[in-house]
């Protein structure tokens, strides 16, 4: 046995049920006393040898057939010794209480609630337990339960919430919105000496920014409690753009997922895909051929510089820098266009195909892609020298939302926003996949962890991206570009219109899917934004059973009230900037 | 019938002068928007007419046909004067600006000047004047619209015109000391004789003009001082719930201030109508008689050059932070030009001394 696991059950002889090393990759499995989790989850942080210092994710599976209905598990990263845990708690279906571990790492308070909106585990202690992805009042149960119904409600124009175009519109009343509805965004009210009872002072304005806002990125909705033009406190409220993916998945199989995976953060549809993909082939225990590997890694990283273009372009923009944002484009544009030739589309692509990808690199598309490549470096230095050597946007970004290195650890931030913080962790160079341990590059890190170093982790991002892609192309060795696995991979499309044997083949794989074996598996991949995992709880059926995405910007968006505090209404936007936050892969 | 040929004569010229100014106004949006993309490697407008030279027109018509809605909870009243008292002000200033030579013409016995409306002898305390009225605009429209984000728009916007209209005053008195007159025509007279003679560079007023020039970005509300309407911050600020024609006022009042202060830069600091060389090429080529239109063409490239400042800033610079704004304008640029003063007086005193 792994020497933490026994060390685990040393220390907690009677909470921890059992441990155990799951599936071909040996992954820490602990199966522990719901009670005990708190007490466990502080040692397993605190302890020298375990430090999991990082919270990836919370998932929570529904087994109705059990006894114990419910089990949540916590995904857990230890960046010091660079080691993953699952500890894991089964619930009873009548009482699905669990103690919260939001004062362990304080990146569970969104990922809890997320818990607690889908599944209805009430987690005691937390403080702020309300839904997060559907609505407040949302009342029909929670969706993510097996008996949950997944039938339609009938016709659009039925439904009774829909106002009618004959309908006189609903007189809006002038009046203030209710004390009651304020105060989940009201900081809580310090009790003043002449009285017992809280008395709020009247100074504050509660503004509501967004969903339909020019700098919120999408559909993100935060109300900010104002003091003048300081933000006392700030409350993301999520779920505008919830199409409940992890739900749909479960009635797809593993192919018709990827292009749902596409939809999560729209931006980088290929990172998307890629980490996806990569999670299947984990469960699959699938090897890539050697020219697979490399074009997935190369049509990566070219989808990471389009997702930072993106961001820089934004970023700027909501700072008011309105030339970079073109410049960006005109940049980005060239790389779609080579994603168009490379697949046909240019925003949701879905390319990756478990095994392997859809279709080689031509000649001429690999003679552009070096162009592109000796061009990129001018243009990064023309965005430079907008922005770098400006002293208002140094004023703006310099010691602006400052984050912390342990904090950052402990909301669990990754990505830009980490590495911006000063610490080195990346998932290319921790877990390496694809052909990243083949080619050289360097993580780049921040040092002050404010929002000037975030943008300068993105900028140099961009140069290492584009310095893998040019020795992924020089490296790019000959070879199948898709694993020969015939129970996974459709045969060629040629043949499946000559003969009948691939037909058939073919037929088979596309209406029943392929099977996975029995169990449960998480992977992390890099993406634009941080660390995209996907956790996969497979029954041996061609469909997971239940599939958790670990969002990276839905869980920075837990720490935007931390960085948000005390800055003014013109920072904010920025912080929205900083994540880099797609609302897509937020609300999923 | 004197003073009836003399109002004639004043209506006239306040019509040409309205003509010229509302026209730019209008082609100032398409010449901002064709200069941005020129700068930012795109097309702009090209769908209305050839490159797209009539899409003001276009503009103004949608805003002229849109629905004019005044939002639950607002006070109509307030919320219908702030755009008017943010677009005459800014018009109201053409009258002191001479445009041309300080010549005089008689009609039917009497003398007027043809190049300016008024020659009144408080020409640029007036404009100062009038510009802190369009202040009371922004700040009523974000009043009355019953929205927060109006609201801190306006804010914004009562602290911002505050503080740099003090340095604008402040930065143009060195030229008052060396002109010893508050009179735009004797201002723009006396700097005669080549661009030496300017008081930018003759003067010796580079601090005065620094100031003054990113005090009337400010002062205009664009950007990187926009703050008050800051779009990704306050959506449009004190615009928000403005539509219609009452929008299409404050869009006409912004692009109007753009023009007066660039007049008043012209004239203050790079002589105004004066010609660069000592005397007027037309003069050398044989037609003194025909000097006003190189006069005119001059003013109009000088005020042109300043609207052109103002798209290459907005182009290339980022939104400040309220804190910083203010920062800046009661830290850096007011006492620069509280330094300014105080040098030209003593020198102006010294150099002056009989």
């Amino acid at each position: 046995m792994h020497t933490l696991l026994a060390k685990l059950k040393d220390r907690f002889p009677d909470a921890v049920l059992a441990v155990r090393e799951e599936g071909p990759y040996k992954d820490l499995v602990a199966q522990v006393k719901a009670p005990a989790v708190p007490d466990i989850a502080r040692f397993l942080r605190d302890d020298g040898e375990m430090s999991f210092d990082m919270l990836s994710d919370i998932c929570s599976v529904d087994y109705p057939e059990d006894e114990d209905r419910f089990e949540v598990i916590y995904l857990l990263k230890s960046l010091p010794h660079n080691h993953r845990l699952r500890m894991k708690a089964r619930l009873p279906e009548d009482a699905p209480v669990i103690p919260t571990v939001t004062p362990i790492w304080r990146g569970a308070n969104f990922l809890e609630r997320e818990v607690y909106d889908m599944m209805g585990i009430r987690f005691e202690g937390h403080p702020d337990l309300r839904r997060i992805l559907m609505p407040e009042d949302y009342e029909e149960g929670f969706p993510l339960r097996k008996d949950f119904p997944v039938e339609g409600k009938g016709w659009r124009t039925t439904f009774p919430f829909l106002p009618k175009l004959d309908e006189p519109a609903v007189a809006s009343s002038a009046e203030e919105v209710p004390a009651e509805q304020q105060r989940p965004f009201l900081i809580e009210s310090e009790t003043e000496s002449n009285g017992d009872k809280p008395v709020r002072r009247q100074e504050e304005l509660l503004l509501n920014m967004g969903p339909q806002h020019p700098a919120t990125h999408g559909v993100l909705r935060v109300v900010l409690e104002l003091e003048g033009e300081r933000i006392v406190k700030a409350t993301p409220d999520l779920g505008y753009l919830h199409r409940g993916v992890e739900k749909l998945s479960e009635a797809l199989t593993y192919q018709q997922i990827i292009p749902h995976t596409d939809r999560l953060d729209y931006v980088c549809s290929m990172l998307n895909n890629y980490a996806f993909v990569r999670a299947v082939e984990k469960l699959l225990e699938l090897t890539i051929p050697p020219r697979a590997e490399y074009i997935r890694t190369t049509v990566a990283e070219m989808q990471r510089i389009i997702g930072h273009l993106f961001w820089l372009g934004t970023q700027a923009l909501d700072i008011g820098a309105m030339t970079v944002f073109f410049w960006t484009f005109r940049e980005r544009e060239v790389l779609l266009d080579m994603f168009e030739k490379l697949c046909g589309a240019r925003l949701t692509l879905n390319y990756y195909r478990v095994g392997g990808v859809d279709s080689d690199f031509t000649p001429d598309l690999v003679q552009k892609m070096q162009a592109f490549l000796d061009t990129f470096p001018a243009h990064i230095a023309e965005y430079d020298e907008l922005l770098r050597t400006n002293r208002i946007w140094l004023s703006r970004t310099k010691n602006v939302a400052v984050l912390s290195a342990p904090d950052a650890i402990n909301f669990g931030a990754t990505g830009p926003v980490l590495r911006g913080s000063g610490v080195a962790y990346d998932v290319r160079k921790a877990e390496p996949y694809g052909a990243y341990d083949k080619v050289e590059w360097e993580v780049p890190v921040g040092k002050n962890g404010d929002t000037y170093d975030r943008y300068w982790v993105r900028m140099e991002e961009m140069k290492q991206s584009s310095r893998i892609i040019r020795q992924c192309l020089q490296q790019l060795p000959e070879g199948p570009i898709i694993a020969d696995a015939p129970q996974i991979v459709p045969p060629p499309k040629a043949n499946v219109m000559r003969d009948m044997q691939s037909h058939i083949h073919h037929f088979i794989i596309f209406t029943l899917g392929f099977k996975t074996p029995k169990g449960e598996t998480y992977c992390a991949s890099e993406g634009a934004k941080g660390e995209l995992g996907f956790f996969i709880v497979s029954d041996g059926g061609a469909r997971p059973y239940r599939m958790k995405i670990r969002a990276p910007s839905f869980v920075h968006l837990g720490v935007f009230d931390h960085m948000a505090r005390g800055y003014l209404i013109a920072d904010v936007v920025t912080i929205f900037g900083t994540y880099d936050v797609v609302m897509g892969e937020v609300d999923r | 019938m004197e003073l009836m040929i003399f109002a004639g004569a004043a209506l006239v010229k306040i019509a040409m002068v309205m003509i010229v100014v509302l026209l730019t106004v209008a082609f100032l949006t398409l010449a901002e928007r064709k200069v941005l993309s020129w700068m930012q490697d795109r097309m702009g407008p090209m769908e209305v007419g050839p490159y797209g030279i009539l899409q003001p027109i276009a503009d103004g018509l949608k805003l002229f046909f849109k629905e004019d809605i005044i939002p639950s909870g607002a006070n109509w009243l307030l919320f219908s004067l702030a755009p008017i008292l943010s677009v005459v002000p800014a018009l109201i200033g053409f009258a002191v600006i001479p445009y041309g030579p300080n010549q005089e013409m008689e009609i039917f016995g009497v003398t007027i000047k043809p190049f300016v409306i008024t020659d009144i002898n408080i020409g640029i305390l007036y404009i100062l004047a009038f510009a802190s009225i369009g202040a009371y605009g922004i700040i009523l429209g974000g009043w009355a619209s019953n929205n927060k984000y109006s609201l801190l728009g306006g804010l914004r916007a009562a602290a911002q015109v505050i503080s740099y209209e003090l340095n604008i005053g402040l930065a143009i008195i060195g030229v008052i000391i060396l002109s010893g007159s508050l009179s735009m025509v004797k201002i723009a007279e006396g700097q005669a004789g080549g661009f030496w003679h300017w008081y930018l560079f003759g003067g010796l007023q580079i601090v005065g003009f620094v100031v003054y020039v990113i005090s009337a970005v400010a002062e205009t509300n664009r950007l990187p001082f926009d703050l008050a309407e800051a779009e990704s911050e306050l959506v449009a600020g004190w615009m928000t719930e403005y539509s219609g024609m009452r929008f299409a006022f404050f869009f006409m009042a912004e692009y109007a201030n753009m023009i007066l202060v660039s007049c008043i830069a012209a004239v203050l600091f790079l002589g105004g109508y004066q010609s660069p060389f000592p005397h007027y090429i037309i003069e050398y080529l044989g037609f003194p008689g025909m000097k006003w239109v190189e006069a005119v063409v001059w003013f109009t490239v000088k005020v042109y050059f300043f609207l052109f400042l103002f798209f290459w800033i907005r182009a290339t610079l980022p939104r400040l932070r309220y804190d910083q704004l203010m920062r800046f304008g009661w830290k850096v640029l007011l006492p620069l030009a509280l330094a300014n003063v105080l040098i030209t007086s003593i020198v102006v005193y010294f150099v002056r001394q009989p």
